[in-house]
């Protein structure tokens, strides 16, 4: 078998095969491939150097005092723990819990929490959604930064020391986490998607953020310049909030930065429902705001036009909009074109590159990894990965096709719905 | 001083005020009028401290007199004769006025000096007779209440044993005494306390009419009056006499009203000093530098018309008083159809009756507790008779009647404070009418029986003392009831005031952030961010006319203490001592059951209603 699929491989013109294996770039791994390749080079060389410019040893010169704003709806499980991670992890730190509307004990769990420790405080609202809860924080605080931490989160070492350090620079208005699974050895899901975390933000972001075309913060762990926030009047409604307050804060002026070291742990879901919801909700908010809300970023007419922000949208828009559904097309005229034999041929030939991509990468996220030993246990998840994409390429093109078609993120429970009937549709 | 001046000669109106710009001892203010009648309308205008009014022969304003000697009730009144004859003099003083000099010894410091010891005079006289005429009706009611049912001396006392010392030295108070008229009197007897000098003016000048006994010691004299209170018209005291015996405020009660006029004799030409001396009880104030027997003589006379016209006035005041407040029994018609409460319909029902004398402390008087019944009731009170009894140990009574009210409960005492009206002493016993307190003097009242917070001690306790409702209540008259359960401070037992407090400090002075969540944009800010143009516009979006609810919801969690700049959404219950201001948290605090006492009052028409 694999020497017929060899011959099949031999017989096949260079040109034609050429032909065949560019629809590689209908997915998302040759986006983040050849990047961080061109990044590892160049960091590479750097590293190179630096033993004859001298070693620059890491250091936190900026200081900041810091909010962390832990907004959440029923997530009293893992509060405390959450709490507990933060607590006393920086000099000049407030908490401010915002239960919004938990029917779980949330807010008693953080009252017990902030009787312990000094400088947490509670607020609970009636459920008002995720951008009321993070903005309800910000009167309350005369914090330089706001940092905004899911309540189910984790952050390692120094990650808010991390994470204010790009805020030294005022033009940066907000910086990035990186966001890592926590329950990674839970099942393949959970693993898989452990490395899509790394390779997606730790790379992705990495190398957006290098280019100046990073267009999200994780809500997940992320740090705002409060002026910043107040400047833009806060979240917005959501879903995909997180994704909004970036582009609106790129829209006044401001840059985001990634920090790369700036780790948090969350869970990621555990079940392919969950997942599938999970993922729907991230295209939707491409859709609404890269397309709707926000398409006059790309008018070069726009007074607060920038090439980088055309760049952004560019870039999602071709990876996140159009080639997921182009794959459809391209998929229908394989299939109607060539015979079965073939066809897998070249299936096997796309799942070979797939895989070959997805070690160099899993290479490259070693080469930037904090923690090499834990990064370097998901080698044996990288032959599923061209499986699990094409399963994400469903999922993606499937929420595309309801926003587009249906605006499904305005009927979504993510928002409740006395806030959704009072907010605009995009 | 503010002084009216009736003169219709203006030529001697300006005499008298150019003679008055000499005095340079007080500001003074003196405004003429030529009639009475302008007299009497300025006075009503705007008040004067004292008249002066020309008498010589003036018959315009004598014509006026009436009115004059009306005003003089009030107002101080000081005449200027030509005529220097005491009997002039004197007449003018029955009349009412206060002082009278002569034409012919006016100056301005004398004047004013007279002015102002008149003006002094007047208010103490005033003073006087006020609190004698008070004290002298509330004797002459025990008296009158007492003649009509014949008593013994001694009942007449044990009824009214708790009438003050001071009351019962007014026992002495003789109204016959004052009626006594001076001119049929043969002298006027002097007591002279201690001086030579004036002695010998006295003795040197001395008519028939006047019979002098000087004492060289106020003891002397003291004992003197002790023996024979109405012996002497009048009394001349030397200022030595005074400073050695340290009686200057006139503090003995046998030399304070009523007894006689008293006029110090004093070096001192001070006017201040003299008209200190009397306001504080002396009739007059002469100086012994200038003293001469004339002088002397009409001094004396003066006091004593002054005296006299003083006494009838408080015997008109007096007779005016009692005709007033005198007990019913009183009047023989009065006695014969009962007392005014009998004005009402009274209903002859009789019951037995608990009677429980009050002593003056609230408590009951144990051994004065009698059984009794009912001889009527009316709205107003209740007519009793107790059997085998002679004395009435108290006014003040409370009174169990047995009643069935039908609620079943069953036949039981319902109670009552009545003062004691009237009394009656039939074969046997001893008939009282009685009367039930107002509800501002009700011993039972709410506020003596049912807790409320004493700013005195900070703890919640009833009016009345614990000794007496605790006494009451072993009588059975009251119960004992819980009215609250309260939290009290630890340190002193004081009534706390609950409430939410700073969670570091436990201040009350917590600034709450009110905070709006507008839903369409999720914009929070605080209130005043949306108050524009009397309605609610988000500053984000700019939406207007927001409605709360449909619109956005309000947060209100987040405070920042005022004391100690605390800021967060937890609250401490905090108590608050009434008593001493500690703060505490509300779980040192002490959990105290408040008691007050509940009593069954009688309800006159409840017991009607329940009488065949």
């Amino acid at each position: 078998m694999l020497i017929d699929w060899i011959s099949w491989l031999c017989s096949v013109p260079q040109t034609e095969l050429l032909l065949l294996l560019c629809p590689i770039f209908l997915f998302d791994t040759p986006r983040y491939l050849i990047g961080s390749l061109a990044m590892w080079i160049w960091d590479f060389v750097q590293e190179s150097l630096l033993p004859v410019r001298g070693k620059e040893s890491p250091s936190f010169n900026f200081c900041p005092s810091v909010c962390v704003v832990v907004a959440g709806l029923n997530e009293a499980e893992g509060l405390e723990r959450g709490l507990t991670n933060i607590w006393g992890s920086y000099p000049r730190l407030e908490i401010i819990v915002v239960d919004d509307g938990s029917s779980d004990g949330m807010s008693l769990v953080a009252h017990d929490f902030a009787k312990l420790h000094n400088g947490v405080r509670v607020v609970t609202k009636k459920r008002g959604g995720k951008s009321g809860a993070m903005n309800t924080a910000l009167p309350l605080t005369k914090a330089e930064v706001i940092v905004i931490v899911d309540a189910d989160s984790e952050l390692a070492r120094d990650a808010i020391w991390e994470i204010v350090q790009p805020l030294a620079d005022p033009k940066v208005g907000a910086v990035s986490g990186s966001v890592l699974v926590r329950n990674s050895q839970r099942n393949l899901l959970t693993r898989i998607q452990s490395f899509e975390y790394l390779r997606s933000i730790l790379l992705g972001r990495m190398l957006s953020s290098r280019l100046g075309v990073l267009g999200i913060v994780s809500g997940a762990f992320g740090a705002f310049r409060r002026s910043a926030l107040d400047r833009v009047g806060g979240w917005d409604v959501g879903p995909g909030e997180d994704e909004d307050i970036v582009l609106r804060l790129r829209k006044v002026g401001y840059a985001i930065e990634f920090a790369p070291y700036a780790e948090c742990y969350t869970d990621v879901p555990e079940s392919l429902k969950a997942l599938t919801k999970q993922r729907r909700r991230w295209e939707w908010a491409v859709v609404t705001f890269e397309s709707r809300k926000h398409i006059d970023m790309a008018n070069p007419r726009n007074a607060n036009f920038q090439w980088s922000n055309l760049m952004l949208f560019l870039e999602r828009w071709v990876f996140n909009m159009f080639l997921p559904l182009w794959f459809w097309v391209y998929l229908l005229f394989v299939v109607t074109t060539v015979d079965m034999v073939y066809f897998a041929n070249l299936s096997v030939a796309y799942y070979l590159l797939f895989a070959t991509a997805e070690t160099l990468l899993w290479l490259i996220v070693l080469y930037y990894s904090n923690n090499r030993t834990r990064d370097a246990r998901c080698f044996w998840i990288l032959p599923m990965l061209p499986f699990y994409q094409m399963m994400q390429r469903c999922v993606t093109s499937w929420a595309l096709l309801e926003e587009m078609l249906t605006r499904r993120s305005f009927s979504d429970s993510f928002v409740p719905a006395h806030v959704r009937r009072t907010t605009w549709r995009w | 001083m503010r002084i009216l001046y009736i003169e219709p000669d203006i030529q001697k109106a300006r005499t008298l005020y150019s003679q008055l710009l000499t005095y340079k001892g007080m500001p003074w203010e003196l405004q003429h009028c030529s009639t009475a009648q302008q007299a009497v309308e300025m006075e009503l205008h705007e008040p004067f401290d004292v008249l002066l009014i020309s008498l010589d022969g003036n018959e315009a304003v004598e014509g006026q007199l009436q009115e004059i000697v009306e005003r003089l009730e009030s107002l101080p009144g000081v005449a200027i004769l030509n005529d220097g004859s005491p009997e002039v003099s004197l007449e003018w003083l029955g009349l009412g006025f206060s002082d009278c000099l002569t034409n012919s010894s006016i100056n301005g410091d004398l004047l004013m000096r007279r002015l102002r010891i008149a003006i002094s005079r007047f208010h103490r006289i005033k003073n006087d007779v006020a609190i004698t005429v008070s004290r002298a009706v509330i004797q002459s009611s025990a008296v009158l209440v007492g003649q009509d049912h014949a008593p013994s001396a001694n009942e007449t006392q044990t009824v009214f044993h708790q009438l003050s010392a001071a009351d019962e030295a007014l026992a002495s108070f003789d109204l016959a005494r004052i009626e006594r008229s001076f001119e049929e009197r043969a002298e006027l007897t002097i007591a002279l306390l201690k001086d030579q000098h004036s002695s010998r003016i006295l003795d040197d000048n001395c008519d028939h009419q006047l019979k002098v006994l000087v004492f060289r010691e106020l003891d002397g004299y003291l004992n003197q009056l002790r023996i024979n209170p109405g012996q002497f018209d009048c009394v001349l005291i030397e200022q030595d006499l005074l400073e050695r015996d340290g009686i200057a405020n006139l503090s003995l009660p046998e030399l304070r009203f009523p007894g006689p006029p008293m006029i110090l004799l004093t070096p001192e030409r001070s006017d201040a000093s003299a008209v200190s001396h009397v306001e504080s009880g002396f009739d007059d104030c002469l100086l012994t530098s200038t003293l001469n027997s004339p002088l002397l003589l009409r001094s004396i006379s003066f006091a004593t018309a002054r005296r006299e016209r003083l006494c009838l006035r408080l015997r008109d005041g007096l007779r005016a008083e009692q005709q007033q407040t005198l007990c019913p029994l009183a009047d023989r018609r009065n006695a014969a159809r009962g007392t005014d409460r009998r004005q009402t319909p009274r209903y002859l029902v009789t019951r037995p009756l608990l009677a429980i004398p009050v002593l003056p402390d609230g408590t009951p008087d144990r051994n004065g507790v009698c059984e009794a019944f009912s001889v009527d009731f009316a709205i107003g009170g209740i007519g009793l008779q107790i059997s085998n009894r002679g004395t009435i140990p108290s006014r003040n009574w409370v009174m169990g009647v047995e009643c069935n009210c039908n609620d079943g409960r069953g036949v039981r005492f319902h109670f009552a404070h009545v003062l004691l009206k009237n009394a009656h002493y039939p074969q046997g016993g001893v008939r009282l009418g009685t009367q039930f307190q107002p509800t501002e003097a009700d011993l039972f009242r709410s506020a003596n029986l049912i807790p409320a917070m004493q700013s005195s001690s900070g703890r919640m306790a009833p009016g009345l003392s614990a000794h007496a409702l605790e006494q009451w209540a072993d009588l059975g008259v009251l119960k004992r009831k819980v009215y609250h359960r309260i939290n009290t401070c630890p340190e002193c037992q004081g009534v706390a005031a609950v409430g939410s407090g700073c969670h570091d400090c436990g201040s009350p002075h917590m600034e709450y952030h009110e905070l709006i969540h507008h839903f369409a944009c999720a914009y929070v800010g605080e209130a005043v961010e949306f108050e524009r143009d009397s309605m609610l516009a988000c500053p984000k979006c700019l939406m207007d006319s927001l409605v709360a609810g449909a619109d956005f919801e309000v947060i209100k969690s987040q405070y920042e203490c005022a004391d100690c700049s605390y800021s967060g959404s937890k609250v401490e219950q905090v108590g608050t001592c009434l008593h001493c201001n500690i703060r505490f948290p509300i779980r040192m605090a002490i959990e105290e059951e408040v008691v007050g006492y509940d009593v069954d009052r009688l309800d006159i028409l409840a017991l009607l209603r329940t009488t065949d």
